[in-house]
């Protein structure tokens, strides 16, 4: 990316963002276009939403160009902001019209078939799923997934979302949210059977 | 009336579906007691929290480039700031076509028409004339966000000050109304780009009420337009 600077640097850890209490504070101070406020909101969503919007659309660049479309939202339109709701169920949401926006401008499907993902695996049977990079078996786990199932994954399982605000994001309901989750599931386990002990374990509905 | 029990498949079902909520800790206590009473005698469900336990540690602990938003930003407030210009250069031609409207009508009712159109003629290519002149003469707005070398172009405002376009449907009682109700007043304008300066009376006033002041004006139908007349700081 073109704004990549010397700042770069890896890390294990999850990004922190403020709490709820003072999203809500700095939401009512943009309001009244205290840019101080807004700088400080974009800084604290900035990683969140750079990280979903690349787990959604795999498109580095075009990750910039989601998060300030956001941001832009959310500077043009604080005062619409229901203040019932979370913050940022309400900023995650627009991301995620938005990354569903560049995923429909894309000319080609958004995800692969599960043949497609299994070639882009290396020699499972000889180095095993242990042996594989994390990120790597991540990143063909969710190129198998269409953007709904991302989407569930991402936010359930890095974000700690519950399914019902997972509906709210993604303005569907809560059952929705679950079959999302289910399929995405199913579709894992195919792909790294290794995942449930060396045999693929499918939910056949029975009882120990 | 007998109430039916849920089979076995289905409650099976159900907490299989809830499984990842379960591993990611958000279900609620109700939830909770009800899948570890069914995994104590599930075996696919007890294995099935292993695979997602996996998969759960994997999302959230996968490595992260972590890049300086700080460039990012600056290239959105580039943005915001042009168009925050394009609508005050909007707003200015706007007022002037209706001031050249309304000097068209006052013409047409006190000439003949041969003398009306000589004089709308001349008058129209004064405008003109003057409103070029006046735009070429116009210092660019200043940023708003500051920099060194643009700090004195905010000389002669007051730190309460706010730069305000009133609509063009606004009438005179509506804004002194407006000015009563949170105890502003004009100090200055209308200026070349038809912007005039509202100051809140109460100088001493704590930064909060100033804001409160500059929202109740962006909100109000008699403004289309109003911002700080001296930019609010921005983290260091």
């Amino acid at each position: 990316m073109s704004h990549a600077t010397s700042e770069t640097k890896m890390s294990s850890s999850l990004p922190h963002g403020p709490d709820e209490m003072s999203d809500g504070v700095l939401i009512e101070r943009i309001c009244a276009s205290d840019q101080q406020a807004f700088e400080s909101l974009y800084k604290a969503y900035y990683q969140r939403l750079f990280r979903f919007s690349l787990r959604m659309t795999r498109s580095l660049d075009r990750v910039e160009e989601i998060i300030n479309d956001v941001m832009y939202v959310v500077w043009r339109k604080a005062d619409t902001f229901n203040a019932e709701g979370k913050v940022s169920t309400w900023i995650f949401g627009i991301a995620y019209n938005k990354c569903l926006k560049v995923l429909s401008e894309r000319n080609n499907a958004d995800h692969l078939t599960l043949e497609d993902a299994e070639d882009q695996l290396p020699t499972i049977q000889d180095s095993g799923l242990r042996n594989l990079e994390i990120e790597d078996w991540l990143s063909v786990a969710f190129a198998a997934l269409p953007a709904d199932q991302r989407a569930v994954l991402e936010l359930a399982y890095h974000h700690g979302l519950h399914y019902n605000e997972i509906a709210a994001i993604m303005d569907c309901s809560e059952n929705t949210v679950k079959t999302r989750m289910f399929r995405a599931r199913n579709k894992i386990r195919a792909l790294f059977p290794e995942l449930s002990g060396n045999r693929p374990d499918f939910h056949d509905g029975n009882l120990l | 009336m007998t109430t039916q029990k849920p089979s076995p498949s289905s409650s099976h079902d159900d907490v299989w579906a809830i499984l990842p909520w379960y591993v990611n800790g958000t279900l609620n206590e109700e939830d909770t007691t009800r899948v570890r009473n069914h995994i104590r005698l599930c075996l696919p469900c007890r294995r099935e929290i292993t695979v997602q336990q996996s998969l759960h540690e994997s999302l959230r602990h996968a490595p992260i480039v972590e890049i300086s938003a700080r460039p990012s930003f600056e290239r959105l407030m580039a943005r915001i700031d042009r168009e925050d210009r394009m609508q005050i250069t909007k707003t200015a031609n706007e007022k002037t076509h209706a001031l050249r409207t309304r000097w068209g009508e006052i013409l047409e009712r006190l000439l003949t028409p041969g003398r009306f159109s000589i004089a709308l003629a001349l008058s129209l290519a004064a405008a003109l004339t003057w409103s070029l002149i006046v735009q070429e003469m116009t210092p660019e707005e200043p940023k708003s966000y500051r920099t060194v070398a643009n700090a004195g172009s905010f000389e002669g405002f007051a730190p309460h000050d706010v730069r305000v376009a009133f609509a063009d449907t606004a009438t005179e009682p509506e804004i002194r109304k407006l000015l009563e109700s949170i105890n502003g007043e004009i100090t200055d304008g209308p200026n070349s780009l038809g912007l005039y300066t509202v100051r809140l009376k109460d100088t001493d006033a704590p930064e909060s009420s100033y804001l409160q002041f500059l929202q109740r004006l962006r909100r109000n139908d008699a403004v289309s337009f109003a911002e700080p007349a001296i930019p609010l700081p921005l983290s260091k």
